[in-house]
């Protein structure tokens, strides 16, 4: 049967293909003075625009899948305005809270006070602050001393991995979102073999940061990804420093870019095993 | 009490008797879930229909043929209660892709509007689902009533079809078709005055 597109989804394709094309030459763009602000907006522009073909959002955006295209943009001003006045560490860290409020607030809102029980409300909004907290800054040190090309693996291991958990673990379009993250990743990586200089901290940590956080909410608390599948992708990247410590520095780049994407595979691996294992089958 | 006072009694009266008459007439009922079933189809891959149904269904109805004005329709499908016979495929319909029963834990419905038509009733009403509220029309057909151990009991069918697109549920579209036909059929059982 031949597919035929309505022409809203002509125009959805279009967006996406449009998407691929600019990304790659976005992700270049920065300032003279050398800061590169192209890869906040490539992931962050980016991520919007495939969402919106994707998964079709509404506006407003009251479902939380929804949402997460929203909550993209302020991660993306946040990464440009960081790449080009970086400002005082008090300034930065500010602001980046008020961006993890936002995300809380969105993905987590709808379920806040719905439970009798306040104190696990409390409890996943602690938990969920500190975890995307501590990724957060572990990304952000982690980004100022590796460049892109050789933390790119890594980063791709954590992102494509969350996407196969997703798809084990009930939600399909969850999947689809951490998968358009993952190749628009994979394509502002591409562009860095030529551009060595170009590096994620101040600019692309924030979007990945809040659209992956977004996400694992997502899925965590609204489809059926179970929680330590969820904790262990968001505490993946720190694995990915064993790639850079010790006797590991003095490894050739793409060594340690070898080590650290073994090392970050070991708990993504386990986290899709868990959600697999605790997926009820077709079969059943 | 002298017969012109009684006289004036009764037709004082008479005018708050007939105020009472269709609220006496119409009966109010209370579904019974086990008894209630919500069920629907939708097309998979343009070629066969899947069918589903809500296992909790509650609420109530008051259908008067005498006075369709008066008549009422109430009711909240738990969300969470949906089945299709795979686990698993329950598992991708409850979560965000599709109802998101965290968010959204209730389908309702409630009616604005009834009038009588043909063998049952024009309803008009809001269906909210998926955090989204729209007006629908659908024929309600009663299909019986008896008495049995809980008291008088009544039933009512209703069939329609909605987008689901239109309640903002998107995921699938065009692999699950976009068109879905619902069949609510509720028994209820008369509530104690």
């Amino acid at each position: 049967m031949p597919i035929e597109l309505t022409s809203f989804e002509w125009t959805l394709l279009a967006i996406a293909v449009a998407t691929a094309l600019i990304v790659p030459f976005v992700a270049t763009w920065r300032t003279r003075s050398g800061a590169h602000w192209g890869p906040a907006l490539a992931l962050g522009a980016g991520y919007f625009l495939y969402h919106q073909a994707t998964a079709h959002p509404s506006f407003p955006p009251s479902d939380v899948t929804d949402r997460i295209a929203w909550l993209a943009l302020p991660a993306m001003i946040l990464g440009i305005c960081e790449s080009i006045w970086p400002g005082p560490g008090w300034t930065r860290w500010e602001n980046r809270l008020i961006v993890i409020g936002l995300v809380l607030g969105a993905m987590l809102g709808p379920v806040m006070g719905a439970s009798e029980d306040q104190r696990t409300d409390l409890i996943r909004l602690g938990v969920s602050a500190s975890v995307m907290l501590l990724s957060w800054l572990s990304l952000e040190v982690l980004t100022e001393r590796v460049e892109l090309r050789a933390l790119g693996p890594p980063l791709l291991v954590v992102i494509g991995g969350s996407a196969g958990l997703f798809l084990v673990s009930g939600s399909l379009v969850c999947a689809q979102l951490a998968g358009g993250m993952a190749a628009l990743l994979g394509l502002v990586w591409i562009i860095s073999w030529f551009r060595p200089e170009m590096r994620l901290s101040h600019g692309g940590v924030p979007v990945l940061v809040t659209v992956l956080t977004a996400i694992l909410l997502n899925g965590q608390v609204y489809a059926s990804t179970p929680l330590v599948s969820a904790l262990l992708i968001a505490a993946s990247p720190l694995a990915a420093w064993l790639g850079w410590v010790g006797p590991m520095r003095r490894l050739a780049g793409w060594q340690s870019a070898l080590i650290a994407m073994g090392a970050t595979l070991v708990p993504v691996a386990i986290a899709v095993g868990l959600a697999f294992g605790s997926s009820p089958s077709f079969t059943e | 009490m002298t017969a012109k006072k009684l006289s004036l009694l009764v037709f004082s009266a008479f005018p708050l008797w007939i105020a009472s008459l269709p609220a006496q007439a119409a009966e109010t009922y209370q579904a019974d879930t086990v008894h209630s079933s919500v069920i629907f189809r939708v097309k998979h891959l343009d070629t066969s229909f899947a069918y589903g149904r809500f296992n909790d269904i509650s609420g109530t109805f008051l259908l008067d043929k005498e006075s369709p004005l008066h008549s009422k329709l109430d009711f909240v499908v738990k969300s969470a209660s949906i089945d299709t016979g795979s686990p698993k495929r329950d598992q991708h319909l409850k979560g965000p892709d599709f109802f998101n029963v965290v968010q959204y834990p209730t389908i309702s419905f409630k009616s604005k509007h009834v009038a009588a038509s043909g063998e049952g009733f024009e309803v008009t009403g809001d269906l909210t689902m998926h955090g989204t509220t729209k007006p629908v029309t659908v024929q309600v057909i009663p299909t019986g009533s008896s008495t049995g151990q809980m008291g008088k009991i009544a039933g009512i069918e209703s069939t329609f079809t909605i987008k689901r697109s239109d309640y903002g549920m998107k995921g699938m579209i065009p692999m699950l078709g976009d068109d879905v036909r619902v069949t609510v059929s509720v028994e209820g059982v008369l509530m104690k005055k």
